[in-house]
Parts: C-alpha cells; sequence; structure tokens
C-alpha cells in the first residue's frame, strides 16, 4: 500500500500492460518462427558441415569481436565519461557512425578502405577481404560502438571518489583506475561484452559486402540464413535462425551466470 | 598480481586461442589456389553441385563466392591484391554487360535462359490461372523492384504492352526476385512475378506460364575475369560449365533452360 492509502496495483498494471506489449510482440515472433519450421529442419541443417563450419565460425569470430571491443571500449568509455578534452564533441559523434549508417555502408566502406594504399599495404601480409579477418572487422566497427557506449554510461555510474581515496592514499591515476574502478566497473564490462557478442553474432549487412558469402570460409550463421532464403528454403532459413536464438541464449546466459558469479547480481 | 591483471591476462590469452581456433578452422586444405567464382546466390544449388563435381572431372578445386549480382558486379571491381577473382555469373547477362564496360571481362558465354512466370502461394488459395485473375480486387502481386533483372524488364515490357498501369496497384515492391518468391510462399502475397528457375524451387506452388510476360526473358552468362590469375584454367572451368554432360545438367536439374550447344569463351 502506498502512504496515502491507495493501491499501487493499478501502476504497476499499467507499467506491466505497456512492457508486456513488448515482451509479446517478442514472443509472438519466436512462436511465429518455430511454427514455420520444425525440429527436422533444424537437425538437417546441423547435419549440413557446411553449416556446422558456419556455427563453429560464428561463436569464435564473435567471441573474438566481443574480446576486442571491450579492450576498445574500456579506455573510450573512461576518457569520454571522466574527461574533458578538445575534440570529445567529435569523437563522440564519430562513435555514433557505425550505429547510424546502413549496414551495406559500413560493409562499403571497409571494402573501400583496404583498396587505398594503406589498406592495399597490409594486404600484402594479411588477405583481409573476402576471408576470416573481414569476417571479424565487420562484426567489429559495429559491436565496438555498442561497446563504448555501455562502458560510457558504466563509467558515469561509477562514484569518481574511490578512485580519489585510493589516489590520496598512494595509487597512481593508472594504478587507482586498474585496481579500484575496473573492479567495479565489472557488471559493466560484462555487459559491453555480451552486447558486442550478440550485436556480432546478428551482424549481416557489412559481412556480406567486406567478407563475401564462401561456404566453409567466411560464412556464418546470419550468412547461412541469406544463403538458404536465397534459393527460396525458408524453413532451413528459419531452422538456423531458430538455432542461432538457442546458441546466443546458452552462451548469454553462461556469461552472465558464471561472469556475475559472487556479485549477487543472478 | 593483481584480479583485474589475471582478467586481462586470461582475456588476451583467450584471445589468442580463438585467433588460433579461427585460423584451424578455416585454413585452406590445399596449398593450390582455388578458382574463385563470384556467382549469383539464385545459382546456388547447380553451382554447388558444379564445383562439387569438377575436381573429380580432373579440374582445379573451385571456390564459390556467392552474393547478389549487383555486390558480385562491385567486388568484382575491388579485388584485394593477391586475391583476384576468376568467374562472374551473374542472374543475368546485363550485369555481365556492365562488368565488360568496365573492362572487366575477358569473355563470356551463355549458360542458360530463364524467362518471368507468376508464381502463386502454396496451394494456389485464391485460384489465379490468368493474366486478369491479377487485376481482382485485392490480389496483391510481388514484384523485385527495378534494380532486380527480373524486376526492371518486366516492368519495362508491361509497360510497352501497355499492361503496367493496370498491374501497379496491385504490385508490392520486393527487394530481390527471391524475396518475391518467398513473400508468395510464406502468403504475404497471393502471387509473384519471378524467373522460371527460381519458381521450380517453390514445391507446392502452382507456376503460371502467361502470354502477357512472354517477352520477359534473361539469359545467365559465365564470364571469364580480366583478373583471372590463370585465365587459362578459368575458360577450362567455364567449358566444363556449359558442356552438357557437365555443368549443363545441374542447371537443367535446377530448372534452368540450358543453353546448348555452348562454344568457349569469347
Amino acid at each position: 500500500m502506498t502512504p496515502a492509502g491507495r493501491s499501487a496495483v493499478p501502476f504497476y498494471l499499467a507499467l506491466g500492460l505497456i512492457g508486456g506489449m513488448y515482451v509479446g510482440l517478442i514472443v509472438a515472433l519466436l512462436i511465429a518462427d518455430l511454427a514455420a519450421t520444425s525440429p527436422g529442419h533444424v537437425a538437417r541443417a546441423l547435419a549440413s558441415p557446411e553449416i556446422r563450419a558456419a556455427v563453429w565460425l560464428s561463436l569464435l569470430s564473435c567471441s573474438i569481436t566481443a574480446i576486442l571491443s571491450v579492450w576498445v571500449a574500456v579506455p573510450l568509455g573512461y576518457l569520454l565519461a571522466r574527461t574533458r578534452f578538445p575534440g570529445r564533441g567529435l569523437i563522440d559523434l564519430a562513435l555514433d557512425v557505425p550505429i547510424v549508417l546502413p549496414p551495406l555502408v559500413v560493409g562499403l566502406s571497409l571494402l573501400l578502405l583496404f583498396q587505398t594504399a594503406p589498406g592495399l599495404a597490409v594486404q600484402r601480409y594479411v588477405p583481409v577481404t573476402y576471408a576470416v579477418p573481414a569476417v571479424i572487422l565487420a562484426q567489429f566497427v559495429v559491436a565496438a560502438a555498442f561497446a563504448v557506449r555501455t562502458m560510457r554510461v558504466t563509467f558515469e555510474q561509477i562514484s569518481p571518489r574511490t578512485e580519489a581515496v585510493a589516489m590520496t592514499l598512494g595509487c597512481s591515476r593508472g594504478r587507482a583506475f586498474w585496481l579500484v574502478t575496473l573492479p567495479e566497473a565489472r557488471r559493466g564490462i560484462l555487459t559491453a561484452g555480451t552486447m558486442a557478442w550478440a550485436r556480432a553474432l546478428g551482424e549481416f549487412g557489412p559481412l556480406l559486402v567486406f567478407a563475401g558469402a564462401t561456404r566453409m570460409k567466411t560464412e556464418v550463421l546470419s550468412t547461412t540464413v541469406f544463403l538458404e532464403l536465397s534459393v527460396g528454403n525458408v524453413e532451413a532459413a528459419l531452422g538456423v535462425s531458430v538455432l542461432m536464438i538457442a546458441v546466443a541464449a546458452a552462451v548469454l546466459v553462461v556469461t552472465r551466470t558464471f561472469g556475475l558469479r559472487g556479485t549477487g547480481l543472478v | 598480481m593483481s584480479r583485474t591483471s589475471l582478467v586481462a591476462a586470461g582475456s588476451l590469452a583467450a584471445l589468442g586461442l580463438l585467433a588460433a581456433a579461427t585460423y584451424q578452422l578455416t585454413r585452406d586444405p590445399s596449398p593450390d589456389r582455388p578458382l574463385v567464382v563470384y556467382c549469383a546466390a539464385s545459382t546456388r544449388l547447380p553451382m554447388e553441385a558444379v564445383a562439387r563435381d569438377y575436381p573429380a572431372a580432373g579440374g582445379r578445386r573451385v571456390e564459390l563466392r556467392f552474393g547478389a549480382s549487383e555486390d558480385l558486379l562491385t567486388k568484382a571491381g575491388t579485388t584485394a591484391p593477391g586475391d583476384p577473382a576468376d568467374i562472374f555469373l551473374p542472374a543475368d547477362e546485363s550485369y555481365v554487360r556492365l562488368a565488360r564496360d568496365r573492362g572487366l571481362v575477358a569473355g563470356s558465354v551463355p549458360v542458360a535462359t530463364m524467362r518471368a512466370v507468376v508464381l502463386t502461394g502454396r496451394g494456389n488459395p485464391t485460384g489465379l490461372a490468368a493474366w486478369a485473375d491479377l487485376l481482382r480486387d485485392g490480389t496483391r502481386v510481388a514484384v523485385a523492384n527495378p534494380a532486380a533483372a527480373v524486376g526492371k524488364l518486366a516492368r519495362d515490357h508491361l509497360a510497352a504492352t501497355g499492361r503496367w498501369d493496370a498491374l501497379r496497384p496491385h504490385v508490392i515492391d520486393a527487394g530481390t526476385v527471391t524475396e518475391a518468391a518467398n513473400a508468395a510462399k510464406i502468403g504475404s502475397v497471393d502471387a509473384a512475378i519471378v524467373w522460371d528457375p527460381v519458381a521450380a524451387a517453390y514445391p507446392g506452388q502452382t507456376i503460371l506460364t502467361l502470354p502477357e510476360l512472354a517477352g520477359v526473358t534473361a539469359r545467365v552468362e559465365a564470364a571469364v575475369l580480366t583478373q583471372s590469375a590463370d585465365p587459362d584454367a578459368a575458360r577450362r572451368f567455364v567449358e566444363y560449365l556449359t558442356a552438357p554432360a557437365g555443368g549443363l545438367a545441374h542447371f537443367r536439374a535446377a530448372g534452368f533452360r540450358v543453353v546448348e550447344p555452348a562454344g568457349g569463351a569469347k
């Protein structure tokens, strides 16, 4: 009961109804997907060596992308949250570019970048375009932008006081960041990593343009969905989509459970 | 070592392991460079069969890179050093013409022809049988947008024969020919105007070969690219692809109208 003596039930009911509409939409989408495919289609998809390779490449490339994204997002997020420097607004704007650009344009931009003199110089030693590094780079460009946003909010929410106290006790700025602020940001780091991982799994547009769709080479699960749809195999495409949802759910649940164990957050 | 340092070192070690696993998963099993074929996603089924058979027929390993014809054209124009493509097989010869205009084509050979047909929904629930049925109130017809060959050619032909204005209120623009066919399959439209080999991949859906669409035809051509590192090997593959007992058998089985007899690359 509220202090005024009136029930809070209508309030929570209203919140639940509004929020429930969105949750209901997501559940309805999943049900529609599941109704249009069958365990047989998922099993047939998994029986294909090409699709099994796509599952492995998806798991590996998304994990690499997630770790790289966190390594980039932590310093950038900290700088944007805690410091003021010339050009900060421009950097903030630049970080929105991968999020707002149409995915195909991200892919095309990467393709063009690796046709410039520095890009070609890199490719003389490491083949990038239409190869596995292109898969990871295309995923990373977009996923890291989301991770940076998460880390910035994380550092903004952590009080700078504890870091300041550590410095008064003799810690350098770097040591205080490393020993005090980073452990406090643990939950945000894990969220940034899992968000980058999930974003990378669903990435498709830049991948198709920059990495191509070569079976057993640059095919990840989103590419498989495209290849199956392109020959009218809607059931198999949905089967692979259901597989993606299952893989993502398993990885995210395991990561969050183990990552937040002992923090009282799970 | 602090816990933060341990986690950081662990993430770098994980990155190394993941990169090694990715390399192991995707490394080329054979030292010989494969023939690289850029092929339209709609030719995937016959081309996968051709690529599977070719090494057994004494040819080199073939690497298929799938995509939409426009994307493939872009890729053919932006090749990484040390990774040239050998053959370009878009869904329609118009893309070969564009590639030739850009100096990318050394020679091309027709593989198959296609004509536009009407593909109904599963079981043809609205009983479509003739052109006039498409113009009934409430009938929705998916047509690929003009960026796709079938979309452009169908619009041009129907406009020239005075039928487009009547059909236009019923038209739902789809991105590609397979998106149009998929819309008919899942029932979001009553029919789709698609190429006949595309329609053949949709069992259970009625195909109407209408005289009103008789003038909407396209030709699939295989082009040897000027950038090919081994033009002779590329030509030999095109010869196999266009041999009645070689590639054409697979194209015929997939519903394409093959072009026989085929000469060498012109």
